[in-house]
C-alpha cells in the first residue's frame, strides 16, 4: 500500500533533487546490412536505423509523461562499423560514417 | 493499471470537482482518496484505476498539468510503478 509520505518523497526527489533518467538506448544490429558494395552498405544502414529508431524520441517522451519523470537523453547504439564494414571491398569508408552522421 | 494523480496547491473552492470532472470525462476510475488542507495548502493523492481510460495515459498527465496551471496548482498523473520502485524493494 502506498503511503502519502512515500508519494510526496518521490515528488521532491524528482522536483528538488533533479531524480532523472539518464538515458535510454535502444541497441540496433547493423550485422546484416553487410554488403559489398560499401554505397549499398551505407543506404542499408541509414535505412535499418531510420525505421527502427524512427519512434524512439516520441516514446521516449510519452514514458517521461506516464511516469512524470525526464529522460535525459535517447541515444542509439550499434554494431561496432568495422565489423560491418569488414565485407566491404573499398578503402575509403567515409559513406559509411556519412550514412551514420 | 494504476495510476497516482497528486495536486498541491493553494487552497480553493472546486479543486476535487474539477480533477474529478475530467477523470470522469475520460472514464479513469478513482479508487482511493486522500487530502489534506494544511495553513492553506490543499495537498491530494488519488489513486486511480487508468485500465478503461478512453485518453492515452501520456496525453491525459499533460492535460491535468494544464488544467492544474490554469487553477494555479500542480496536478500530476503518474503510474504507480514510479513510487514502488522507488519506495518498495
Amino acid at each position: 500500500m502506498l503511503d502519502f509520505k512515500d508519494i510526496l518523497a518521490t515528488q521532491d526527489m524528482i522536483d528538488k533533487r533533479h531524480l532523472d533518467i539518464r538515458t535510454i538506448t535502444m541497441g540496433i544490429s547493423l550485422l546484416d546490412c553487410a554488403h559489398e558494395d560499401v554505397n549499398v552498405c551505407a543506404q542499408r544502414i541509414y535505412d535499418k536505423i531510420t525505421s527502427r529508431a524512427a519512434n524512439l524520441v516520441k516514446v521516449g517522451e510519452e514514458i517521461e509523461w506516464e511516469f512524470g519523470i525526464p529522460i535525459v537523453n535517447k541515444r542509439i547504439s550499434v554494431t561496432p562499423i568495422a565489423l560491418v564494414g569488414n565485407s566491404c571491398n573499398t578503402d575509403p569508408y567515409v559513406p559509411l560514417a556519412l550514412a551514420l552522421d | 493499471m494504476k495510476a497516482i494523480v497528486t495536486v498541491v496547491g493553494k487552497d480553493r473552492v472546486g479543486i476535487i470537482a474539477a480533477v474529478c470532472v475530467d477523470l470522469a470525462k475520460y472514464n479513469v476510475n478513482v479508487l482511493d482518496i486522500r487530502q489534506t488542507v494544511m495553513q492553506g495548502y490543499f495537498t491530494m493523492m488519488m489513486v486511480t484505476d487508468v485500465s478503461q481510460s478512453t485518453c492515452p495515459l501520456a496525453e491525459l498527465a499533460q492535460k491535468l498539468e494544464e488544467k492544474g496551471k490554469e487553477m494555479n496548482l500542480s496536478i500530476r498523473l503518474q503510474r504507480e510503478e514510479i513510487f514502488q520502485a522507488m519506495h518498495r524493494v
